[in-house]
């Protein structure tokens, strides 16, 4: 084992050597992965097979068409649909999803994101893993009146939540990047979303709006390795400087998204990245500044667990509820969910 | 800058709603107003308009936004947000300019179809979905009281609504097999996807 040249804090062999070689990643990502993916080479392996042809989910928007009709419209159209562990998620099979034209060659049929169906957002194509993520929120139409998705474009978990709440109470979602709220406007419209209000700022302001929130998404920008599968120029295009900005920037998120859930409230942490520093190591702080002790790690129903230490940092021994999702074994994007309760103050 | 619906322009939405069937939705809904943005920047502050005069001015040309409940609409007034609801179209000196959202409403609360409307054969519709103006031979239905320039709303044999268009001619010359009969406002393959800015963003998020 020796000392990587780039980043002398992580350990290389010849093994992490070889994979990294094989599979076209930076060395220093593959000795990383090898001390917290579960059967490493199985996951570079998968990614490698699926990466013109991965797992592609659809969400039923509820608000427009019911899961039943869309299933039953789209099969009439010639498109496979499988049930998934999520009523209103289907995963699209691959013979007809293939193509990067607007046409698959092999069947004719439009791809999935240019069917009329798309346009009247019937659907929403959004993968698993975000889906499991906003499901775990617990929202419901009556109980539920304001909800904060702190990080919100292009809306695929905005859209979600406002068919969860029926269209009924208040989103209020962030999104500082004026560019990226072009598709945020689009989603919301095409999915017929009325119950949102935008702010094009930073999720660390909102405080400033004087909101207290029943539920607090905070889908965090992040360093996007769980979506690799997908974007193959991630094996080589991020450094670990970008995984240490991602981490301050999501510690500094967090904390302003705590502040603002009322008591009772729960809030949902999650990114599609695998490295510990945006994940674990982000909820571990928060609770270790969590001076009231207001807090608490609910368990989740779908994922492996995650993990309670990385190097020589030891987290809370509660991190093991949260939940890491992996391509290789759930065949959804790399994902990380937490899910937090503040406590009701202790009255004296 | 998002503000109450002034009383010139409700008095055109009402009629709007009214002439498109569905009056009896207005007054369920909480609406606010802002002028359309001129580039594409939603920006974070707007300047408040100066005097009364400009007001009025301002007052020409306002985008419609829906919201869900009071609280959302008293929330935009106060807080000033890059976007509130949903748009269901634009005031403009003094005439009310549907959206497709809008036409989706229509459609949807006014199931007796007594307002213009045009259904067009499956090969067109798919045409028409991006763009093309609408030949005569591609109408299979339509509304029979329908004016020479009138808008209307273009729906698909299933009768959902896949555009907004504008009669060149009334009645059943709207039919006539060899030429453009309407033209093509807003269709909803460049309504949603001139929006679909994938800017860093993958679907699957
Ligand atoms: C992972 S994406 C969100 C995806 C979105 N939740 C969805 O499901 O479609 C992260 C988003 O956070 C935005 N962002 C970056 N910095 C931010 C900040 N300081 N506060 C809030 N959002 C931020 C990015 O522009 C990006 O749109």
């Amino acid at each position: 084992m020796s000392r990587n040249a780039e980043y002398p804090d992580i350990f290389h062999n010849e093994y992490s050597k070889r994979l990294a070689e094989k599979y076209g990643y930076k060395d220093w990502m593959i000795s990383r992965f090898l001390r917290f993916v579960p059967n490493t080479e199985s996951l570079l392996e998968y990614i490698e097979k699926n990466k013109s042809s991965y797992s592609e989910y659809i969400r039923a928007n509820s608000l427009k068409m019911d899961s039943v009709s869309l299933k039953k419209r789209l099969t009439e159209k010639g498109y496979l649909l499988e049930e998934t562990i999520l009523d209103e998620v289907f995963k699209i099979e691959k013979a007809n999803n293939a193509s990067n034209s607007n046409n698959d060659k092999k069947t004719n049929l439009p791809t999935i994101g240019s069917t009329l169906e798309y346009l009247k957002g019937y659907y929403y194509i959004q993968d698993l893993s975000s889906c499991i993520a906003v499901g775990e929120l617990e929202i419901d139409e009556r109980g539920c009146t304001t909800v904060l998705d702190m990080a919100a474009s292009p809306g695929g978990k905005t859209t979600f939540i406002a068919q969860k709440m029926n269209n009924t109470g208040n989103i209020i979602a962030c999104e500082p990047n004026p560019k990226r709220m072009t598709s945020l406007l689009f989603n919301l419209s095409r999915c017929g979303v009325k119950n949102t209000t935008i702010f094009n700022m930073p999720g660390e302001d909102v405080e400033k709006l004087g909101i207290k929130f029943d539920r607090v998404l905070l889908d965090a920008p992040c360093s996007c390795e769980g979506i690799v599968t997908k974007d193959e120029t991630r094996k080589k295009s991020r450094n670990l400087k970008d995984i240490e900005i991602c981490s301050i920037k999501q510690r500094n998120l967090i904390q302003s998204a705590f502040q603002v859930l009322k008591p009772c409230g729960k809030m949902v942490y999650c990114t599609c990245s695998f490295a510990p520093e945006e994940n674990e190591m982000v909820v571990d702080e928060l609770m270790r500044n969590n001076k009231d002790n207001d807090m608490e790690l609910e368990p989740l129903r779908y994922g492996i667990d995650g993990l309670t230490e990385y190097g020589d940092r030891q987290f809370s021994k509660e991190l093991h509820h949260t939940k890491r999702l992996y391509p290789h074994i759930h065949h959804t994007n790399g994902f990380f969910i937490a899910k937090l309760r503040k406590k009701q103050s202790q009255v004296v | 800058m998002f503000k109450d619906i002034p009383a010139s322009a409700e008095t055109v939405l009402k009629r709007a709603f009214n002439n498109w069937g569905i009056f009896g939705l207005y007054e369920k809904m909480d609406i606010i107003v802002k002028q359309p943005r001129k580039s594409n920047g939603y920006s974070k502050t707007e300047k408040k308009p100066l005097n009364d005069s400009d007001e009025k001015k301002d007052n020409r040309d306002l985008q419609v936004h829906v919201c869900s409940n009071r609280v959302q609409k008293e929330l935009a007034i106060r807080l000033q947000p890059a976007h509130s609801g949903i748009i269901i179209g634009q005031i403009k000196d003094k005439r009310f300019l549907p959206n497709l959202s809008f036409a989706e409403l229509v459609v949807r609360h006014n199931p007796k179809l007594n307002y213009p409307y045009a259904v067009l054969e499956n090969k067109s519709s798919n045409l028409v979905m991006y763009g093309r103006d609408i030949m005569g031979s591609a109408i299979v239905d339509f509304f029979n009281g329908i004016k020479e320039n009138q808008i209307l709303i273009v729906l698909n044999q299933k009768k959902e609504a896949i555009g907004i268009g504008k009669s060149r001619f009334s009645g059943n010359l709207i039919t006539q097999s060899d030429k453009i009969t309407i033209d093509n406002i807003q269709d909803i393959g460049t309504h949603y996807l001139k929006g679909e800015n994938r800017y860093g963003a993958f679907h699957g998020d």
